[in-house]
């Protein structure tokens, strides 16, 4: 029974291929156009409920096209502006690379632009609300409209130069902001849900890092979590922190050789290499499989060797 | 309708008022309960004018909490608890009692595949009496005292927002519970005045699939046999079962088609209201499309059907992942007088001709709900459509709906009329959460039904911006992973949240996303 629903799509779609689709095209359903790299334009006009264009070498659409739910233009690299009033619920315009800006009067609910590496600026005047907005990896972008007041989630991960958000926005869930250059939330949006790819964190440990410390991190029973706070803490300050267990010392040219453990409840033990740099003096805390017994064997495991016996350097530098 | 006769009562007060439009004249009379009143009336230029005052009239009574009198049963019981009282009238015990007594009895009554029932609950003085039992029976009757009225009247508030928190349905309320308590049951049922389904019976099973319906639209399902007659019954369920005797055939295996075949030719037919299809055989095959095609050849004989539930299969004879459907379009089409559609398992279903003009309640039940069938109900034409149940399930059984395909339904505009919206069972609830509490629909809807899925704190946190939704009746979030302190918010909310069955996840074993985290029904 699903063919009766889909055959008039997929007819509609050869004669899309085919380049001689008549103008004003409509289609009920699904329109699947994933992956057609020959595809270059779509026909003027053209109506349906549901677009995917993925993956196409679609360069601009139709100023008149209508998609009324879901409008998928993931990974069209060729893509450099889109139609002016865009007005659709989902627009997926994730790794489009050549886009710079998005159109004026864009009416979305859930926006994906993710990737867009060259997405600079926002349009003067847009509607992107409700739902939910993803900019992660929006390198060039250097702030987010002021219009933009309603959101489910957002996610501003990598997007380094983005250090403020709009004044008036207010959030239901939450935000991704690892690699961000956010250092705050502002007062309205103190009891959002704060992702750290993906992991949910507190405010200290995305902001005010330095307030952490290994007793702190120990007691956090989430793995994923405490794995963030680590990270965010500084690994050398956490194993200084953490009462490090000395499994075995030796020297090497550098010095002072350690290896250092700390346990980990739920988790693999935390298992690292002290070392000094030979040439720079520097010190360096390498971490290693749990698994390793000696220092040894850790600096033969850092460099390929899983056999130790076979680790024998000549010089060490 | 060009009468309306409404109650108020609270603690100062126990008073009538009715309208009447004649003509170009609006009648109003009004006083105290038990008094003949007084009567005003006043004349307008023109029919229309008149209609407008009347109108204008009415919705001022139901802005300022006056409850219709229901046309069937004794006077509507405000649902205003009293408050104590501190007028002069009421130092005088005989009036005292007189008053805040009826303002104190509340109604409440709750259906489902399972139960049909009502409880009432009465605050006098210092004593919280409460009846319940079976609707059509006198029930059981309990009474407690608190010693002060204070006491009484907390216990009191907290035994009715547990109701409401359960789904109970407030009988007084929108005056569209079905007659009196004390009627027989089938009088009280889907047979009753209007011949309208009350929406309280739309949502058939509360929780889950793991036993055939006993009731279905507010009467008991009589199961459809041969050679035993089911006279008098109004709803039908067809289907084979290991408890069949083989009393069907000569001497045969019971067969679905002929047992199928012979309900529709019998007597039985014409009657029924509620018609429901069951297992097809006794090897874990399911009802589908050639028991559909044999139902819309014999439309003719189903002149009063308003209800249908295809696939009343439980686990035990069938996962539900296994049920096959079919394009149920040309049900929809035989049959323009049905009100309530229920579906059970979606392998092969679809709606490609999704439009009805008549029907109330459409409900899907699933472990994964395909965005194909729900890209056909998001462009479906149901003007009528009050209540919509979905069970989205897990990407695991091919439920591969994100929120966003849901976005033309929370929009708001697609089923003005929506008044129950069910997202249940669903693997997405939190994203859910995240959009709902910002989208038109909420703004329409009385009861949101997130049941059944795998909600977390992410999702229970977002559901907290929903504070200022006032129209909403109820929030059911039942079988949830919410921790205790988010509940304890959510409990704030100023409508009842269903928080019960909930599930804990051994914080050591979380990991990222939903491990650890189960919906109610997948496989």
């Amino acid at each position: 029974m699903a063919k009766a629903t889909s055959d008039p799509s997929l007819a509609a779609a050869d004669l899309i291929l085919s380049g001689k689709a008549p103008a004003g095209l409509h289609v009920d359903g699904k329109l699947n156009l994933a992956g057609k790299s020959k595809l270059q334009q779509l026909p003027a006009g053209l109506t349906c409920y549901e677009l995917n264009a993925s993956q196409a070498s679609l360069e601009s659409l139709p100023a008149d096209l209508s998609v009324e739910c879901v409008l998928e233009l993931e990974g069209c690299s060729k893509l450099q502006s889109l139609p002016a009033n865009l007005k659709v619920g989902t627009l997926n315009i994730a790794n489009c690379t050549n886009i710079t800006e998005l159109p004026e009067g864009l009416d979305v609910w859930f926006l994906n632009a993710s990737g867009c590496t060259k997405l600079t600026h926002f349009p003067r005047r847009a509607n992107i609300a409700r739902g939910s907005l993803n900019v992660n990896g929006c390198r060039s972008l250097v702030a987010l409209p002021d219009y933009l007041t309603e959101l489910g989630t957002l996610d501003i991960g990598n997007c380094p130069q983005l250090t403020a958000l709009p004044p008036r926005l207010n959030i239901s869930s939450w935000i991704e902001i690892a690699g961000s250059g956010l250092t705050e939330l502002p007062a309205q949006l103190q009891h959002v849900g704060i992702r750290w790819r993906g992991v949910l964190i507190d405010q200290i440990t995305a902001f005010s890092p330095e307030k952490l410390n290994a007793k702190k991190v120990l007691a956090e029973r989430n793995a994923e979590r405490r794995r963030v706070m680590i990270e965010r803490m500084g690994f050398e300050r956490f194993m200084h922190e953490a009462d490090a267990r000395r499994l075995d010392t030796d020297r090497d040219p550098g010095g002072l050789r350690e290896l250092l453990q700390v346990p980990m409840k739920g988790d693999e033990d935390i298992v690292c290499l002290s070392v000094n740099c030979p040439s720079t003096g520097r010190h360096y805390l390498l971490r290693v499989p749990p698994t390793m017994k000696s220092c040894h064997q850790a600096a033969a495991w850092i460099a390929g060797f899983d056999d130790p016996k076979l680790y024998k350097p000549i010089k060490e530098t | 309708m060009s009468f309306r006769e409404f109650e108020y009562a609270d603690g100062k007060s126990f008073k009538f008022w009715k309208i009447e439009l004649q003509d170009s004249d609006v009648v109003t009379q009004y006083g105290r309960i038990g008094s003949a009143g007084q009567e005003t009336r006043k004349n307008f230029a023109s029919p229309e004018k008149a209609q407008k005052e009347y109108d204008k009239l009415v919705a001022e009574k139901l802005g300022k909490g006056y409850f219709e009198k229901s046309t069937t049963a004794a006077a509507p019981k405000p649902s205003a608890a009293p408050t104590p009282s501190t007028d002069k009238d009421a130092k005088t015990p005989a009036k005292s009692t007189a008053v805040a007594a009826p303002a104190g009895i509340r109604e409440f009554e709750y259906a489902d595949g399972k139960s049909f029932k009502f409880w009432k609950v009465e605050l006098k003085g210092t004593i919280v009496a409460t009846q319940y039992g079976r609707i059509g029976s006198a029930g059981q009757e309990t009474q407690k005292d608190f010693g002060s009225p204070e006491k009484a009247q907390k216990e009191y508030d907290k035994l009715v927002a547990e109701k409401l928190g359960k789904g109970y349905v407030e009988k007084s309320a929108g005056g569209t519970a079905p007659a009196s308590t004390a009627a027989p049951a089938q009088a009280a049922a889907a047979t009753s005045s209007s011949g309208e389904l009350s929406p309280m019976f739309f949502s058939t099973t509360r929780s889950s699939n793991f036993e055939p319906l006993s009731t279905f639209i507010g009467e008991r399902v009589a199961d459809f046999r041969q050679k035993k007659s089911i006279k008098g019954k109004s709803v039908v369920r067809v289907r084979v079962s290991y408890d069949d005797e083989d009393d069907d055939e000569d001497g045969g295996e019971p067969n679905f088609g002929n047992r199928l075949s012979a309900f529709l030719a019998s007597d039985a037919a014409p009657a029924t209201k509620g018609l429901i299809l069951g297992a097809y055989d006794l090897e874990g095959g399911c009802s589908g499309g050639g028991a559909y095609d044999e139902i819309v050849k014999c439309k003719d004989r189903l002149p009063n059907l308003k209800a249908l539930f295809l696939g009343d299969i439980v686990q035990e004879e069938c996962e539900i992942s296994w049920i096959h459907q079919s394009d149920v379009s040309g049900m929809l089409q035989a049959f323009p007088q049905l009100e309530m559609l229920r579906i059970r398992g979606v392998d092969g279903l679809a709606i490609s001709s999704p439009q009805h003009s008549q029907l109330r309640a459409l409900a899907i039940e699933s472990g994964g709900l395909p965005v194909s069938v729900i890209s056909q109900i998001c462009r479906g034409k149901f003007p009528e459509l009050e209540y919509l149940e979905l069970w989205l399930g897990t990407p695991n059984y091919n439920g591969d709906c994100r929120v966003n395909d849901l976005q033309p339904l929370l929009k708001g505009t697609l089923f003005p009329k929506l008044k129950y919206l069910g997202l249940r069972n669903a693997e997405i609830v939190d994203d859910i959460a995240a959009v709902i509490v910002t989208s038109p629909i909420v703004d329409q809807l009385e009861i949101l039904d997130l049941s059944l899925g795998n909600i977390s704190d992410v999702g229970g946190n977002a559901l907290l911006h929903l504070e200022s939704k006032t129209n909403l009746k109820r929030l059911d979030l039942h079988h949830h992973y919410i921790s205790k302190p988010v509940q304890k918010k959510l409990k704030q909310l100023p409508f009842p949240v269903d928080l019960s069955d909930a599930k804990t996840v051994d914080e050591d074993d979380e990991d990222e996303g939903f491990s650890g985290r189960f919906i109610s029904v997948s496989e």
